[in-house]
């Protein structure tokens, strides 16, 4: 097993023993060294030494040429193994005496060599003078020692290394395994908990934090990111259950199409929109083809084999044919995701049943043709009867105003009051059917939206209502106002009915009528205050109603068709029209147009 | 006959039974001991008493006939021990002697040996003779040839009576006796 997978208790325990044993081998090492360098002088020393007393003992011997003395005094030499030869040469340099006896005496040199000692391999041999008093020299003391002393007393060193070495790897290695725990434990108690969640997902567990050092910042570190796995766990559960509980409620499914491996997994939610029990699955593409529609098979394979859209999204809808033979309306969305290389590597998205909605949309489109036909059919009616009630209306109208010219002197005061009431109300009942005309005539005979500039349009509003200005000495003020799409003679009916209201419902005081525009999002908000009469809210709606007056027609004239006609122009242009307003405080009157030509104009 | 005279001769020569003049060279055997009368200087102390004064030479004397010729002057010519240096005297009768460290005793005083130690007594002189049973009848060193070598028979008493003091090393290589009558 290489060091790098060998557990981190054992790489410890290694690491610790290697340091103590390295240590160990250099400090024997050192010593081992030293006693090689210092054995050979400490030998020649103590070889000096020997040398020195045998010498001394010899002397008698040499001056008075005793051999056997010699002999003897050098046999004293055998207590000292190490010496493996000695011998004794006799003033003139003639060998005297010799140990051990059984060495043959050619072995030893014919004279002695120069005093001193020396390494001639084998041995550590030399010469040392033997001297009586002062510096008389009676002869040459010769010894030679084993160095096998030397390599047996290194070889006894080199064991006990060993054994040193032995006793400190065993020492280390029962201190290691104390001393290890300390490391490896807090470790592997956080690997066993990194085990444990990996093995059962168990978000809970905790490693046990052991001390304040780096292993315990680990380990807290370690369990803070648990607590926050353990929040996004929660979290992403809590938030699966909702998308859950989402598409059950909206009976929206979600599908995977897998293009590599030719295959697609549909949720428990989208399996039932083909007609199956709930419950997710996944088939084989060519199997799913199978169930849509046939007239659309052929478009769906190539859309999806395709990867949908180049854009990145698909949109379609198709029809399958459940299992019972029922045909079903199906929309689909879904987002291309790309792989490497930008190849299409799979479509998700969801899918929906879009049947009943297919048919409330028919239905809809139905009810609202006829609304329309009907409609239309109502404002002909209208703009007909109109129309057609003007005629007899006028004949009526002229035969009165006849009756009354010619035959004015000939009736008396009450036939002449008659006729006036009959002209009155014939004239009366003309401009009720010119109004209900021109109300019919906004959707009936209004012309296409075009840009119409607005302050344009109040300018020939003011030169409209040049009298009824005059008249009440009243001052039309504006801010700068934009270019709308609109029909400009409609606009300007608008305009001149509100700022003539504004005019006509004065309290007294001079009139002064503000017309302003605030931009918004989607549209313009006109507004235009008066510092007229005011109206109660209560009739805020019923202003806006035809023929609805709140006052004498001696008070105010008009046939109160006004604001009815405003509204309908506002309606037209897609807008809608609301006041605020107060008793004595004035009106002002708000009404929108929006910037982009809406479906009510026809 | 001829191998018998050879045989002698080689004998002659070997025991140094010399019967050359004075003067001339000596035997091996006496060159021998006078090496030995030289030597014994090295081994053995005197008390001061024995010189007549502190650098006084150490005297090598010679009573009787001289069996070393020269060959002793020789010897010690230019040697010193103890920071003495060594002369040679000879003397033909005990009664000459005066101021010997070391007294050689010729054989040729055999016969009148008892005098001859009679008259250096009190004069702390080693008596050294090749004379036979010379340390049993009161000499201190006894040379005696023994196979052809020359052997130590030391009497210690002697010694001690003299105030000297003879080195152990001397002593292990010699044989130790003691006077006869002791």
């Amino acid at each position: 097993m290489p060091l790098r997978n060998v557990p981190i208790k054992r790489k410890l325990m290694f690491m610790l023993m290697f340091t103590s044993g390295v240590v160990v081998l250099l400090t024997c090492g050192a010593f081992f060294g030293y006693e090689l360098l210092t054995f050979k002088d400490r030998t020649v020393q103590s070889l000096a030494t020997l040398g020195e007393v045998i010498a001394a003992n010899s002397t008698a011997s040499l001056a008075f040429d005793n051999e056997d003395d010699a002999s003897e005094v050098l046999s004293a030499l055998r207590a000292r193994p190490q010496i493996v030869a000695a011998a004794l040469y006799d003033r003139n340099g003639k060998l005297f005496a010799r140990y051990p006896k059984s060495r043959s005496k050619n072995a030893y040199a014919a004279t002695p060599g120069s005093d001193g000692f020396r390494d001639d391999g084998a041995y550590l041999a030399g010469y040392l003078p033997v001297v009586q008093g002062d510096n008389m020299r009676l002869g040459t003391l010769y010894l030679a020692s084993s160095k096998q002393a030397t390599y047996d007393r290194l070889t006894q060193y080199a064991w006990l290394a060993a054994a040193v070495m032995l006793v400190s790897l065993v020492v280390a290695y029962l201190l290691s395994s104390l001393v290890q725990g300390h490391i490896s434990r807090p470790l592997l108690a956080v690997s066993q908990t990194a085990k444990a969640v990996s093995a059962r997902g168990d978000y809970s567990v905790r490693a046990t934090k052991t001390g304040d050092d780096e292993l315990g910042i680990l380990t807290d570190a370690f369990n803070h990111m648990l607590d926050q796995i353990e929040t996004q766990d929660r979290t992403i559960r809590e938030s699966h259950e909702r998308l859950n509980l989402a598409l059950r409620a909206s009976r929206v499914g979600t599908w995977t199409l897998d293009l590599a491996r030719n295959c697609i997994t549909l949720d428990e939610f989208a399996n039932p929109l083909f007609g199956f029990p709930a419950g997710e699955i996944t088939a084989d593409f060519d199997q799913f083809i199978e169930l849509v529609h046939p007239d659309d098979r052929a478009r769906v394979e190539r859309e999806l084999r395709g990867g949908g859209a180049a854009g990145g999204s698909y949109e379609s809808s198709f029809r399958v044919i459940w299992p019972g033979g029922a045909v079903r309306d199906l929309s689909v969305r879904g987002k291309v995701i790309r792989g490497a290389g930008s190849a299409v590597a799979h479509m998700t998205g969801i899918i929906e049943d879009t049947t009943e909605r297919k048919l409330a949309e028919v239905r809809l489109k139905r009810l609202l043709l006829e609304l329309e036909r009907s409609n239309k059919e109502l404002e002909l009616f209208a703009y007909v009867a109109s129309h057609d009630l003007q005629e007899p209306l006028r004949m009526v109208s002229s035969y009165t105003q006849l009756l009354e010219r010619r035959y004015s002197d000939k009736l008396d005061q009450d036939a002449r009051d008659f006729i006036g009431y009959a002209v009155d109300g014939a004239s009366r009942m003309q401009r009720l059917i010119n109004d209900l005309l021109e109300l019919s005539r906004v959707s009936t005979r209004g012309k296409p939206l075009e840009r119409t500039d607005v302050g344009e349009i109040l300018n020939d509003v003011r030169a409209n209502l040049t009298v009824a200005i005059g008249e009440a000495g009243a001052l039309i003020t504006s801010d700068p106002l934009p270019i709308v799409p609109a029909d400009p003679g409609q606009l300007g009916q608008l305009l001149q009915n509100l700022v003539g209201n504004g005019i006509k419902f004065r309290n007294g005081a001079r009139p002064i009528v503000h017309v302003s525009a605030v931009e918004a999002e989607h549209h313009w908000e006109f507004s235009v205050r008066d510092n007229g009469i005011g109206i109660e809210q209560q009739y805020f709606e019923r202003i806006f109603l035809l023929f609805q007056r709140l006052h004498d027609k001696g008070e105010y004239s008009g046939t109160g068709i006004g604001l009815a006609l405003c509204k309908r122009i506002v309606e037209r242009h897609g807008g809608r029209i609301w006041l605020e307003s107060s008793p004595d405080k004035g009106s002002t009157f708000f009404f929108t147009i929006p910037k982009l030509a809406s479906t009510g104009a026809t | 006959m001829v191998r018998a005279l050879v045989l002698v001769l080689g004998l002659a020569s070997i025991l140094g039974l010399s019967v050359s003049a004075q003067g001339a060279t000596p035997s091996r055997e006496y060159q021998v001991k006078a090496v030995f009368l030289f030597n014994f200087a090295q081994f053995v102390e005197w008390p001061p008493a024995a010189f007549s004064e502190e650098n006084a030479p150490l005297a090598i004397c010679v009573l009787g006939d001289d069996p070393f010729g020269s060959y002793l002057d020789d010897v010690v010519r230019g040697e010193q021990v103890n920071s003495r240096r060594l002369t040679v005297q000879r003397f033909r009768s005990p009664d000459d002697i005066k101021g010997c460290q070391v007294l050689f005793v010729s054989k040729s005083q055999n016969r009148n040996l008892e005098k001859a130690l009679a008259a250096v007594k009190g004069m702390d002189a080693l008596t050294v003779s090749d004379a036979d049973d010379f340390a049993e009848r009161g000499g201190m060193i006894q040379l005696e040839t023994q196979n052809g070598k020359i052997r130590l028979r030391i009497n210690v008493g002697a010694a001690k009576s003299a105030s000297l003091t003879i080195s152990s090393k001397l002593l292990r290589s010699a044989e130790i006796v003691a006077s006869r009558g002791d």
